[in-house]
């Protein structure tokens, strides 16, 4: 009962940080954004726009819940009063990834708008769901280690490369070890490409997702702690 | 009747990296704090003062020793809801206002109507009806303070640990802390305080504990502590060797008087050749205190 109150203390910030800090205008930019990058595209992809609003939205949200440095000052504020610091980090990570499913929706509703494809457009909208949820807790632990830099990082990672398979950059007679790495990242790291899969039903590429926020969210119960001064 | 808080034989030390020597902050600290009382650690700024509040709170584990808030663990979720902690330094959330932080505080506590009343009962203890509506972040400092008691005393905590509250407050913003933390006593709460400065705490603490070099040498009611009288002799230059009893200050000697009469340390000064330009007898304040030797003092 506690750790559930302590969740649902974390919720109102998502309403908060979107009606009075930017959030708000940058993910209505990136929907804007991805929706014209797909209706100029030769071929559009509604799976792969859903998935890339899920995992860049996920990321802004983070972003702007946690990853600032007053933010991550103010951890210790909750840990004063009779709250875990799991239950902070669970309730950021669902404030965020809430955050991130209300774009999930709007561009799949968008797709099934346009395609006439419900079916199809319900199973992307559930990828891009599990897209927001593992970016959202890697994301987490990301600037609670380094705050909105690496952020920012992540957040050109997944626009850039995040929607390549890794295969693509091995496919090369000799990828070098920069390719290598890149490959590695991408096979290990939560991101667009492996996901598309769970549209189609994949239980691996879920049980993927699904670990990479069990992990995330294990270390940001750590980080949380130890910003607060809790396990020094 | 459980005691409120105590602390026994509690130790903290900092490791440092490089195979630089570990840090002692805290060394066989041990006191109890009734319920009502005001207690305060004064001593010099990075004395240990902090690191015994955020002990005290469950922030911070110790080394050795034990802390009991209530006969449990602080750092357990049923002393959590009895142990307050205002910190020095207001940290909020950024763009939520006075109301919404002491709401977001209010939901780790209780729910629905529960929340609402102790949020209406935090903006009173603060005093911050008018602020509700104002961007925590951007306060003044007074009143960002008395968002940190109103938020520490939330849910009708029984101890309260308030971490350098004074620093950097004017008198009147000073006075009006005060007298919200001696309300909150009155209502039952044991308070500890920490303060570098303990000039002006004469009227608001019941008890000093006098922290040096993260050893308590002092536990003792403000009153034994503030009871003395001090000859202050005035001299065209201090001597080189004081009277048995004196010490050396900037403009000549001083002496705690004890049961001593003032005539009697001016005799001693004069018996020792000593040219006394002027003398009076004061008052002992806090802050000398943290400047007597270390000799016991009676509890």
């Amino acid at each position: 009962m506690d750790f559930l109150r302590g969740v649902r203390a974390e919720w109102p910030l998502l309403r908060i940080r979107l009606l009075r800090t930017r959030l708000g205008l940058w993910l209505v930019m990136v929907v804007v954004s991805l929706l014209w990058l797909e209706r100029t595209a030769a071929a559009p992809d509604p799976l792969t726009t859903i998935l890339r609003a899920g995992a860049l939205a996920a990321v802004l949200c983070v972003g702007y819940l946690a990853g600032s440095s007053p933010d991550r000052r103010a951890l210790v504020l909750p840990l004063l009063h009779p709250v875990t610091p799991g239950a902070v980090a669970v309730g950021r990570w669902c404030a965020a990834t809430g955050g991130a499913a209300l774009v999930v929706l709007a561009v799949a509703a968008h797709a099934a708008w346009t395609t006439g494809a419900v079916p199809a457009s319900l199973g992307a909208a559930l990828a891009g769901l599990a897209t927001a949820g593992a970016v959202g807790a890697c994301s987490l632990v990301l600037v609670w280690c380094g705050g909105n830099v690496l952020a920012g990082l992540l957040f050109v990672w997944l626009a850039l490369v995040g929607g390549a398979p890794p295969e693509s950059l091995i496919g090369a007679p000799h990828p070098g070890p920069a390719r290598l790495l890149l490959a590695v990242l991408l096979e290990v790291a939560p991101a667009p490409w492996r996901y598309r899969a769970i549209a189609a039903g994949d239980p691996g590429a879920a049980i993927h997702a699904a670990a990479w926020v069990l992990l995330g969210l294990l270390l940001a119960r750590w980080r949380a702690g130890r910003l607060a001064g809790l396990t020094r | 009747m459980t005691i409120p808080l105590q602390l026994r034989g509690v130790r903290r030390v900092f490791r440092r990296p490089f195979g630089r020597p570990p840090v002692v902050a805290i060394t066989d600290a041990t006191f109890e704090l009734a319920a009502g009382e005001i207690a305060c650690v004064v001593g010099a700024a990075g004395g240990g003062k902090t690191t015994l509040l955020r002990i005290a709170a469950g922030l911070l584990r110790p080394d050795a020793g034990v802390v009991r808030v209530a006969g449990e663990s602080p750092r357990s979720l049923p002393a959590r809801r009895l142990v307050g902690f205002a910190p020095r330094d207001p940290v909020f959330p950024p763009a939520l206002t006075v109301r919404e932080v002491l709401e977001y505080c209010a939901r780790c506590h209780g729910d629905g109507l529960d929340r609402a009343a102790l949020v209406r009962e935090a903006l009173d203890i603060g005093g911050l009806e008018d602020l509700a509506g104002r961007r925590a972040t951007l306060l003044p400092i007074a009143a960002a303070r008395r968002v940190l008691l109103a938020q520490g005393a939330l849910g009708g905590r029984r101890v309260l640990l308030v971490d350098d509250p004074f620093t950097g407050l004017d008198a009147i913003s000073r006075r009006d802390l005060s007298d919200r933390v001696q309300r909150l006593a009155a209502a039952g709460a044991s308070v500890l305080l920490s303060s570098a400065d303990p000039v002006g705490l004469e009227r608001l603490v019941d008890r000093v504990l006098v922290l040096r070099a993260g050893r308590i040498a002092r536990d003792a009611p403000a009153t034994v502590l503030l009871g003395g009288r001090v000859l202050e002799v005035i001299m065209d230059a201090p001597p080189g060797d004081p009277p048995p009893g004196f010490r050396v200050t900037a403009t000549g000697l001083e002496a705690d008087l004890g049961h001593k009469s003032a005539e009697a340390a001016l005799a001693l000064c004069r018996a020792h050749r000593l040219a006394v330009r002027a003398s009076r007898v004061r008052l002992k304040g806090l802050d000398d205190a943290l400047f007597d030797p270390l000799e016991a003092v009676p509890r």
